[in-house]
């Protein structure tokens, strides 16, 4: 078959490769029409209790959201990365042409995505004969995602093209994590700025006990975010021309201007990355074969298993940062929430007996999402052969995988406590919870491997195909999840039921560890038996 | 010593494996050849666990595939391409793997170190082994274990000729003491120098397993081999 853009479409083809499994496959369509329908069904709801430019604002929003989320998710393990080094510089391919291509496989599916949940708006407004707001519905907002996705991919381009003064492949992956956060806390702070205490006095005026006030606070929140970005500065301008009801010279000048700019940060990103192509390329390929991991003089079997998972982890900068993303995303989540608790930007009562369920419970979110537990055996690759060939005891495999994932949990958790504490909260209930937290991500961790186990993606050539891009990732939710939210709810319904926050904690501790120990010997005993001698 | 009955493995409605029947005694050095697709690969990975078969019984020692741990202690696999941990040294990768094998007799270690040429290269890391260089530390760490059986997958490709000669100087004191070895390998001279029995796999069965001696006789492995896939076809 030929393509008109073949490097374009291999790179397309090597970053979102379709999985190999009919299940896993099935498990993506489903959870993309999941999503759909919910962005669908929120979509209806913003189009019956705003008016049309809040609409308008609202799908601008969400869609620049949405791709710049994807952009920042996918692109920087794929685009400033250079897994391909081996394969393309013996090629006679311009470093540009590479590189260039490398940009647009990376720019077509997140705008593709945010195109296509923009199909049920663009119906609504046709069907409200809102012709004008339809022609700049289909004209903006591509141009305003691609606009987004170029501008984040500018920067970090910046980072790449000084690759070489980085000393590791982590360092180097996590300072690029780093800057999309510092841009997100930035815009944050910008819009803060510009609120001068707006949100407040809505949220003042928010009441959520019955339906009625529910979208009557929904009205005054679309209302008032409207209202917002009409006082930004810059953004007031393309939000004012982009809702207006005619079709302005202005407008058109806006869609130019937009399109001049991303023409340029598209040449400034190849021309960033390719300048260099060869000098990083072949520095990222020899930091990953060349650097040595210690081999610990350890005395237990259990120790050989821990070793080999640390090998694992080792093995690609990707799984390295992972791990100290792990360890480091919840504290510093916690110290962000609690600085905007201290300082009410949030309106929450760190009085109620719910504060601490709350924190603890958002952590325990936190520590299970970005976890490392659910891929473990994808993660092995190529060398998942080695535990087959080898006298290996499969047991032993996993929970060497269990307790790598628990350690790096119960440090941030403990971390988070720690932070948590420092800011005056910590009392008995709050250590309680803290078990409590403890014990049920261990849980998660005990249940999250078993499906990776049992169908693990090992075809992977970039190391964010075993992870983050590994529908494993959902269907390993799907295992720990439940048992987690099924703690949860009986302790919020204990609570509802008028028990006292000291006690339903102690019982919620007692079926944390229930549970624990409960699957520990579940999986120790039953599940790795052989079927027969 | 490995026995393997009516092995089958199915790809899709292609039968890879139709019945595969070997036994080799210990001390015995079995060369397994076949052409491209034969079932070879699949045999090899059939029997080291990398694959589960369809159908049949394969046995080491009298231990069954089902006791995974003390079946695997049966055997060292050096495959083709041998995929290990790149960051680590050859010198910690042997000592990890001794560990799993329960083997704590590092006396031999150095010498065969030695003996590969690779005294300097074995404390690097792996990631910057050559193909011919991962195949040696392979060797020795087979010959360091000192399974019951050493099962190899094309074991010449990527070496030099001093290494192919320590190569055969050590499979022969290997056997010597009471060794077994299985490798295929395309190489039919190799095959005929080194085995002291043949099996030939053509379409996923054994079409001949007869002591090199008595194969060969007047004529050349080679000839007997394309013989053998000219009737069978």
């Amino acid at each position: 078959m030929k393509h008109k853009f073949p490097l374009t479409t291999f790179f397309i083809s090597s970053f979102y490769s379709r999985p190999k499994q009919t299940m896993l496959q099935v498990v993506l369509i489903i959870a993309f029409f999941y999503l759909y329908l919910q962005l669908t069904a929120v979509n209806v709801a913003i189009y019956f209790l705003g008016d049309i430019q809040e609409y308008m604002l609202y799908n601008l929003v969400i869609s620049n959201i949405l791709v710049f989320s994807l952009v920042a998710y996918l692109s920087i393990s794929t685009v400033f990365h250079y897994h391909e080094f081996n394969m393309m510089a013996p090629l006679p391919i311009e470093p540009e042409r590479i590189v260039a291509s490398k940009v647009c496989s990376s720019l077509i599916v997140p705008v593709c995505i945010s195109i296509v949940i923009q199909i049920p708006t663009l119906l609504f407004i046709i069907i409200s004969m809102e012709f004008v707001e339809a022609v700049k519905l289909i004209l903006f907002i591509p141009i305003s995602n691609v606009f987004t996705s170029l501008l984040l991919m500018s920067i970090l381009s910046v980072i790449s093209h000084f690759r070489h003064l980085f000393i590791s492949n982590v360092m180097y992956l996590i300072t690029n994590i780093l800057v999309v956060f510092m841009i997100v806390v930035a815009f944050s702070l910008f819009i803060k700025h510009n609120l001068r205490g707006g949100f407040g006095l809505v949220f003042s005026e928010l009441g959520l006990s019955n339906v009625s006030e529910l979208k009557g606070s929904i009205s005054i929140l679309l209302n008032l975010i409207y209202e917002i970005s009409l006082h930004l500065p810059l953004i007031s301008t393309v939000v004012g021309e982009f809702t207006s009801g005619s079709l302005s010279w202005m407008f058109f000048f806006l869609i130019s201007l937009f399109i001049i700019i991303s023409s340029l940060l598209f040449f400034m990103i190849t021309k960033n990355i390719s300048m260099n192509y060869f000098k990083n390329g072949h520095l990222e390929i020899s930091q990953t074969s060349r650097k040595k991991s210690r081999m610990y003089n350890m005395k237990s079997e259990w120790g050989y298993y821990l070793q080999r998972e640390l090998w694992v982890i080792q093995s690609e900068a990707y799984f390295k940062m992972q791990i100290v993303l792990g360890l480091l995303f919840p504290p510093v989540i916690s110290l962000i929430l609690l600085i905007t608790l201290q300082k009410d930007w949030l309106f929450l009562d760190t009085e109620s007996v719910y504060f601490e369920k709350y924190f603890a419970y958002t952590l325990l979110l936190m520590s299970c999402m970005n976890n490392i537990s659910g891929t473990p055996y994808s993660r092995e690759g190529k060398y998942s052969y080695l535990s087959l060939y080898l006298p290996f005891n499969e047991r032993k495999i996993y929970f060497s995988k269990v307790i790598v994932a628990s350690a790096t949990s119960i440090i941030a958790v403990i971390t988070s406590f720690l932070v948590y504490s420092m800011f005056g909260y910590m009392n008995v209930d709050s250590f309680m919870m803290m078990l409590i937290v403890l014990f049920l991500v261990t849980c998660y961790n005990l249940l999250a491997p078993i499906y990776d186990m049992k169908n693990p993606s090992t075809e992977w050539g970039n190391p964010s195909e075993a992870v983050k891009s590994n529908p494993n990732v959902l269907i390993s939710l799907c295992y720990g999840i439940p048992v987690i939210i099924l703690i949860v709810l009986i302790h919020f319904v204990v609570l509802l039921l008028g028990i006292s926050s000291f006690w339903s904690t102690v019982l919620i501790l007692m079926i944390a560890v229930f549970c624990t120990f409960g699957l520990l010997k579940w999986l120790s005993k039953s599940y790795f038996q052989p079927k027969s001698a | 010593m490995l026995t393997i009955k009516n092995l089958k493995k199915r790809y899709g409605s292609k039968e890879i494996l139709q019945g595969v029947e070997l036994h080799i005694e210990k001390g015995e050095i079995l060369g397994f050849v076949g052409s491209n697709g034969a079932g070879k690969t699949t045999t090899l990975n059939s029997i080291t666990g990398i694959l589960e078969p369809d159908e049949g019984m394969i046995t080491i020692n009298g231990i069954s595939k089902l006791e995974k741990l003390t079946y695997k202690k049966q055997f060292f696999y050096i495959p083709d391409t041998i995929n290990v941990f790149k960051n680590i040294s050859g010198y910690d990768w042997i000592h990890f793997v001794m560990k799993l094998y329960d083997n704590k007799q590092t006396g031999k270690l150095n010498e065969f170190v030695r003996n590969f040429d690779m005294e300097e290269a074995i404390h690097n890391p792996m990631g910057s082994y050559s193909y011919g260089m991962m195949h040696k530390m392979s060797l020795i760490a087979a010959f360091t274990i000192n399974p019951p059986i050493i099962i190899m997958d094309e074991p010449l490709n990527g070496l030099d000729p001093t290494a192919v000669l320590m190569f055969k100087r050590l499979l022969k004191t290997y056997v010597e003491e009471g060794g077994t070895v299985f490798f295929s390998t395309h190489l039919l001279d190799v095959a005929e120098k080194i085995c002291s029995t043949v099996a030939i796999l053509k379409d996923g069965k054994i079409v001949l397993h007869e002591d090199i001696n008595n194969v060969i006789g007047e004529h050349t492995l080679e000839a007997i081999f394309m013989e053998k896939q000219a009737n069978e076809a």
